[in-house]
């Protein structure tokens, strides 16, 4: 018989919680108040209770040992903030049936070290979710950066799966997904995980540079190429050799370039700019870019055959409104790792800033949260983010009275807990920034009029034969704003 | 005195050297090249100590010069190919031409070669590779320069190899 798992938590959703729903999902209690976790264990005095970051609360000391009294078959996680930890750990050295964890970075321990104290039967222990310790791992030698990858949604486990499946190979990848979901660090991972992790990773940003420029960077010049060509310069492909070349917004790149670059994934040779010989490179490419390149396909601004050369393995990395399930434990990550890079004291993010967040949309994705919460931090002050993030709501529902509106919905998990959430809280919903993102008043009466005015004026003018003078007579306006009108509105006659 | 300080540095050095420096032609663009020069005789070290200074004779202020082994020098050059490939032939004409009586007769330093007698020569063979045309990273060009120096000492030595940078 499987042991429950019960949470110990006062925040709303945290970045544990959504991991142990991820990992247990059938196991799991979670419980806020003192009164309510004395009940629950007495209900299952067998349990594990994950304690997550309650040890400021004054009880904590009086709460466990009255715990451990009473049920001695109870063991325990201790999760939190790596200071908080350390004090715990040499407090309770001595006691069995605690295990310590320390957010973020070993918050994928956490499963091990709940099979450790309830032998639990294992619960069909995904690959994925066992390949993750090893990222970390990476983060000694210096890449430290993968929290985006860290996540354990379902969408993130399968781009997980095909970069693991393609690292090892020579495959030429091609990463996709909107501005700020981590396009750069897929790259950088396949790297770090391929047979040429010890070669360099050379990285150029097609969309900085103007197109001759760009040509000489990549594939150098060599002496008198040009005005200004005092010496020969090696290209980007060169340093690359052996390695990988990652080349960021390829959708920029113009189409004489773009020739070039397709000789260089075709026969693995180039050459420098006003260069005579070819130089040989054996460079794996990896391009990212955040444009719909079919479409430049088929309007002919990228030539097709390099688009199949590119697109051999394709990873699309989804926005993170896609994925909700995600901020809690995105937000916790960066809150932690600037709460460390700034030296600032530590105090958890209130339940109303994380229920924020987590209905915020991010078109910025996680490059907007990881600033945003960067800058919490940093001014140590939630209210801005709060007033930040209703300023831009309000911007948004503007958006939304545009014909085709956003998809606004929420998969999974996410969605649910949110549910959740709102139920009960209901006094959150009064609040002003929970307004549901809607239309504006001023914006639905301009639609409506405008589509008013169109249907008189199409009307008039059946009426009149398209006679427009008469027709501005009948709606006792001049003919110039008639005329005006009906270019605003595209009439025309065969309507 | 600095400015005019020369000298041979080792291995260790070398290797951190060279190492910089790839790291500061990625970062700023540009060409260099290694050389590996090898003494294709047996003598006593006295005539090592020569050769280096020889070598440092054909060089420039900012090259570096290194010393694997009694008979193995590295030489790290701020030249693309077709200089390092004059440099080299300089070398390798240099000590070519250079006698060496002095260490092979026992012979006070300064004291002049006789006539008549019998002139003590060495060679080197010589290969070389330029950054980052055949190696992107310090491991791969030290592997493309050693295996033109061991074709050069294969060969029957006196030769000087440098990959061409096409």
């Amino acid at each position: 018989m499987n042991k429950k798992i019960i949470l110990w938590s006062k925040s709303q959703q945290t970045g544990v919680e959504s991991f142990l729903r991820n990992s247990f999902p059938s196991l799991l209690i979670k419980v806020k108040e003192d009164s309510e976790l004395f009940k629950t264990a007495e209900l299952h005095p067998s349990a594990v209770i994950v304690a997550d970051s309650v040890f400021d609360a004054t009880m904590w000391t009086e709460n466990f040992g009255k715990l451990r009294s009473l049920f001695p078959d109870i063991n325990f996680v201790l999760a939190g903030h790596a200071d908080q930890i350390l004090k715990l750990e040499n407090q309770y050295k001595q006691s069995e049936g605690i295990e310590f964890l320390r957010l973020p970075a070993e918050i994928l321990l956490l499963e091990e070290k709940i099979h450790r104290l309830g032998q639990h039967k294992k619960i069909s222990l995904e690959p994925e979710l066992s390949l993750q310790p090893e990222l970390i791992k990476e983060d000694a030698r210096g890449y430290n950066d993968y929290a985006h990858l860290l996540c354990h949604s379902k969408k993130i486990k399968d781009v997980l799966t095909i970069m693991n499946q393609v690292a090892e190979t020579n495959i030429t990848v091609l990463v996709r997904g909107e501005s700020g979901t981590g396009k750069e660090l897929v790259s950088r991972t396949i790297h770090a995980r391929s047979l040429r992790r010890d070669k360099p990773f050379v990285k150029v940003l097609c969309a900085a540079l103007p197109e001759g420029l760009l040509e000489s960077e990549l594939f150098g010049y060599e002496k008198g190429a040009f005005t200004g060509a005092h010496r020969r310069k090696p290209g980007k492909f060169e340093f690359a050799n052996h390695g990988t070349i990652f080349l960021d917004e390829i959708g920029e790149i113009h189409p004489t370039l773009q020739a070039k670059l397709l000789q260089v994934l075709q026969d693995g040779e180039f050459s420098r700019v006003g260069g005579e010989n070819d130089v040989k490179v054996d460079a794996r490419v990896i391009t990212a870019t955040n444009k719909h390149l079919e479409k430049a396909v088929e309007d002919g601004s990228f030539r097709e055959d390099l688009f199949y050369r590119l697109n051999v393995v394709s990873i699309h990395l989804p926005p993170l409104r896609e994925r909700k399930e995600e901020i809690p434990f995105l937000a916790e990550f960066f809150f932690n790792k600037y709460f460390e890079q700034y030296n600032k004291k530590y105090h958890p993010m209130s339940d109303q800033t994380l229920k924020l967040l987590q209905e915020y949309d991010w078109p910025g994705n996680i490059r907007e949260m990881e600033n945003m919460i960067k800058r919490m931090v940093v001014l140590e002050n939630e209210n801005i983010i709060i007033e930040k993030l209703n300023e831009r709501r309000s911007s948004e529902s503007k958006a939304f009275s545009s014909p085709a509106p956003p998809v606004h919905e929420v998969p999974g998990s996410g969605s649910l807990a949110r549910n959740d959430l709102a139920a009960a809280n209901p006094q959150v919903g009064e609040a002003p920034y929970e307004k549901k993102a809607g239309f504006s008043l001023k914006e639905v009466g301009k639609d409506a009029a405008g589509k008013a005015e169109r249907d008189l004026i199409q009307t008039i003018l059946i009426q009149t034969h398209w006679n427009r003078k008469k027709a501005a007579q009948i709606l006792q306006i001049s003919y110039k704003a008639l005329l005006y009108k009906i270019k605003k509105y595209e009439l025309n006659t065969m309507v | 005195m600095p400015g005019t300080f020369t000298t041979i540095v080792n291995h260790d050095l070398f290797n951190y050297l060279l190492d910089l420096e790839v790291k500061r032609a990625t970062r700023y663009s540009y060409f260099f090249s290694l050389l590996f020069l090898e003494i294709d005789q047996e003598y006593r070290p006295e005539v090592s100590d020569t050769a280096a200074r020889l070598i440092l004779n054909e060089i420039r202020e900012v090259d570096i010069v290194g010393k694997v082994e009694t008979k193995r020098f590295s030489v790290l050059l701020q030249a693309e190919t077709k200089p390092t490939l004059y440099i080299a032939e300089r070398i390798r004409g240099r000590i070519l031409n250079y006698t060496f009586n002095n260490h092979f007769n026992h012979k006070e330093p300064g004291a002049n070669h006789q006539a008549g007698e019998k002139d003590l020569k060495i060679t080197v063979s010589v290969g070389g590779a330029c950054f980052p045309t055949h190696g992107s990273d310090a491991g791969e060009l030290t592997a493309q320069a050693l295996l033109l120096l061991d074709k050069a000492r294969v060969e029957g030595g006196n030769k000087v190899y440098v990959l061409d940078l096409l």
